[in-house]
């Protein structure tokens, strides 16, 4: 992908990036990305059996999978899901081979599971050709300032179909294949939804 | 003519690198002249790039009592009902009773298949093991010593059997041994999967009955000669 | 030449002729019939008479051991030396129609035509033909295709190389190849079961209310017939393939290209189909038909 000429910030504020934004190929190093499998390392610990490790593991990630339930489930049987999706996750913990990092593992748990508990409630396609109902909630927060929080905020925001595309592509990383079988939806509608997400997103927070 | 909604939608395209060359060309062209859409673009590149760093908010309520008491609850040696896998193809009782209990250490997997037959030893009794009456594989010592010996029993009376048999008897056991790792493969790339467990089991049992099979062969070739 | 076995005896039934056995004998009624041979073809044809005719080829030193105890019939070849299995025998049998069945052998074409009585036959290398049967039927070999017509009963079918067949036939079926295809044509059975490992699987027959099918292939493609109007909860999945269907399905009401679930009807009856590597096709009966037509 070549990149286009960057905003010399000159022409309007617009959304303020952090630091990492002009590094689109970059592979984030978020705070809750973990070191490869190692001895002594919790997740090693854990897999041995180590239930303390384990409850580390958890502290460390609950609060991203807890949204990502949220975003993906609405607001019933959130708790659940998160319980499960931990369980489960102890459970398959010896096949964790330390090729790809925790987190990406861990979350490849977490959004199979979820999707297979939205399956089972019979959520339809019909949400993703419905008319834009406008701007959803799904929960409230206090707004802060940065622009990574204030963008999960807008997140919660989205409609459902676009936000569970929105949460899959850009925040989890799945290819729009992937998530059309998913979600059970083509590629291209999984497109749309991607790209009518960031607008509103973009929207949002530029108001 | 091209309206902002338009531009709006191939930056999004732009970004993610699905535009074809000429169409790159062309939104590169126009934003050289509108500032309206290289603000757009400069958004949605920092949408883009935080995204996968969300943090996430932590429950209201803190569920790790509950999830501390399932993991307790398996760490228990239990003996569920016979595995799914046992009924939906009428596998003999004294088949389950005869593998009965497995484990491999880590980095392997656990599974349990129950009867009263079987006797704990103490170093699997320290094991842990999950109580998901899902999970139906046959895998772990008693497996591979079973297997083992029957393919011991085959290779020493090999000469028994006709060749064409033999050759069929091993493509088989071949072609099963390439289902298990197809579907160990599937299950390494996604461990929440439901499926490869159930593939793996059944051609694991399929393996074994085979391998009986062949050492029967064997071994009435043997007393009729 | 007429026997009468009367006796719990082991009669050696002399050969006619250097090599050939040609005789019949009066069994009582229930007798069932166990015959080992461990090389050489078994072709057994029913009549309704309580007579057993015993046709077998053999070599000089070989003697046909008939041993009738309680209910049982056994046949056996054996060397003149009184060890061993002998050569290679090959049997002709007519057996009374609902005289039960048991064949044994290493390497044996067994080919059964009339029965009305329970078929068990086990073989390592040899093909298994079976026209027939009632009740209880179990044909396993290792090296060698499985074919049965109009049996009605609980088919248990094995066979590791080699394609299993099945049509018009009645009952429950347990049905499985490593390598080989997996045919069932104009069957009826409420509890059906079909697995493969390398193979395809190909299904057209009823579907019963409350009814369960399983049709699975580890790799090779799935063809499921279903009929019009139709009651079934069809469950498909396939990790790597297609799902397709010449007909118009409702709505799958679990959507992932992976799996996907239909009720068609009532949904009383339930219908597991997954491949690891395949496609699976859903059809009308007549297609599958018109399309196994075109093949012949």
């Amino acid at each position: 992908m070549t990149p286009g000429p960057d905003s010399n910030g000159q022409e309007g504020d617009g959304i303020q990036p952090s630091d990492d934004a002009n590094r689109p190929d970059a592979v984030p190093m978020s705070s809750a990305a973990l070191p490869m499998l190692e001895p002594g390392h919790d997740v090693a610990l854990a897999a041995a059996g180590d239930g303390a490790a384990f409850e580390r593991l958890y502290r460390l990630h609950v609060p991203r999978v807890q949204s990502l339930a949220r975003w993906l489930l609405g607001t019933t049987d959130v708790d659940d899901a998160v319980q499960e999706v931990f369980i489960r996750v102890w459970q398959k913990l010896h096949t964790y081979s330390g090729q790809a990092a925790f987190s990406t593992w861990l979350h490849r748990v977490a959004v199979n599971l979820i999707l297979r508990r939205r399956q089972s409630r019979a959520i339809h396609r019909d949400r993703f050709v419905v008319a834009d109902p406008g701007m959803e909630r799904v929960a409230g927060r206090t707004p802060r300032p940065d622009l990574r929080v204030a963008l999960e905020q807008a997140v919660e925001h989205l409609p459902a179909g676009a936000r569970e595309v929105f949460v899959l592509h850009d925040m989890e990383g799945y290819k729009h294949d992937e998530i059309g079988s998913m979600l059970g939806v083509d590629p291209g509608t999984s497109r749309s939804q991607l790209h009518r997400a960031r607008r509103l997103l973009r929207e949002r927070l530029e108001a | 003519m091209n309206t902002p909604h338009d531009w709006t939608e191939r930056l999004s395209s732009y970004l993610d690198g699905e535009l074809a060359k000429p169409e790159q060309l062309d939104l590169e062209a126009h934003l050289e002249t509108c500032a309206t859409c290289r603000r757009a673009l400069k958004d949605l590149r920092a949408i883009i790039a935080v995204a996968p760093e969300y943090q996430g908010e932590a429950p209201v309520n803190d569920l790790w009592p509950g999830i501390a008491g399932q993991i307790e609850a398996s760490r228990t040696v239990a003996f569920p009902t016979p595995a799914r896998i046992g009924l939906r193809w009428g596998w003999p009782a004294r088949m389950a009773a005869a593998i009965g209990l497995m484990a491999i250490g880590a980095g392997g997997a656990w599974w349990v298949l129950g009867t009263a037959r079987v006797d704990l030893s103490p170093e699997v009794a320290t094991v842990r093991v999950p109580r998901d009456p899902n999970l139906m594989f046959l895998a772990g010592l008693a497996y591979h010593a079973a297997v083992a010996d029957l393919q011991r029993t085959l290779d020493e009376g090999r000469d028994r059997l006709a060749p064409e048999t033999m050759a069929t008897i091993e493509r088989s056991l071949a072609i099963i041994d390439q289902a298990i790792t197809e579907a160990e493969a599937a299950l390494a790339a996604d461990p929440a999967s439901p499926d490869p467990p159930n593939w793996i089991a059944a051609n694991q049992r399929r393996k074994l009955d085979l391998l009986r099979r062949a050492a029967q062969a064997v071994a009435a070739s043997h007393t009729e000669s | 030449m007429l026997m009468t076995l009367t006796l719990t005896a082991l009669v050696a039934l002399t050969p006619l002729q250097q090599g050939d056995t040609d005789t019949t004998f009066a069994v009582p009624n229930g007798t069932r019939l166990q015959l080992q041979n461990m090389t050489g073809d078994v072709v057994i044809g029913t009549w309704d008479r309580h007579e057993v005719r015993v046709i077998a080829e053999h070599s000089r030193r070989t003697t046909i051991e008939v041993d009738l105890s309680g209910s049982v019939l056994r046949l056996r070849p054996r060397s003149s030396s009184g060890m061993g299995i002998g050569g290679v025998t090959d049997y002709r049998l007519t057996i009374p129609a609902t005289m039960a069945v048991d064949v044994s052998g290493m390497s044996a074409n067994v080919t059964i035509t009339g029965s009305r009585a329970e078929v068990k036959v086990g073989t390592v290398s040899g093909d298994i033909r079976l026209t027939g049967g009632v009740g209880s039927i179990n044909l396993t070999t290792i090296d060698g295709g499985i074919t049965v017509r109009q049996a009605k009963g609980r088919m248990q079918l094995r066979t590791a190389s080699d394609q299993i067949e099945i049509e018009d036939s009645e009952g429950d079926i347990n049905a499985e190849a490593v390598s080989g295809d997996v045919r069932l044509r104009r069957v009826n059975g409420r509890q059906i079961e079909v697995q493969a490992v390398s193979g395809d699987v190909e299904f057209e027959g009823a579907i019963q209310p409350n009814g369960s099918y399983y049709f699975g292939t580890h790799s090779g493609d799935m063809i499921i017939a279903i009929p019009e109007n139709a009651n079934v909860m069809i469950r498909a999945s396939s990790s790597m393939g297609d799902f397709t269907a010449s007909f118009a399905l409702p709505a799958s009401e679990q959507a992932s290209r992976r799996r996907q679930t239909f009720r068609l009807g009532n949904g009383s009856a339930s219908m597991e189909v997954e491949v690891f590597s395949g496609d699976i096709s859903l059809v009308r009966p007549s297609e599958l038909r018109s399309r196994n037509r075109g093949e012949q």
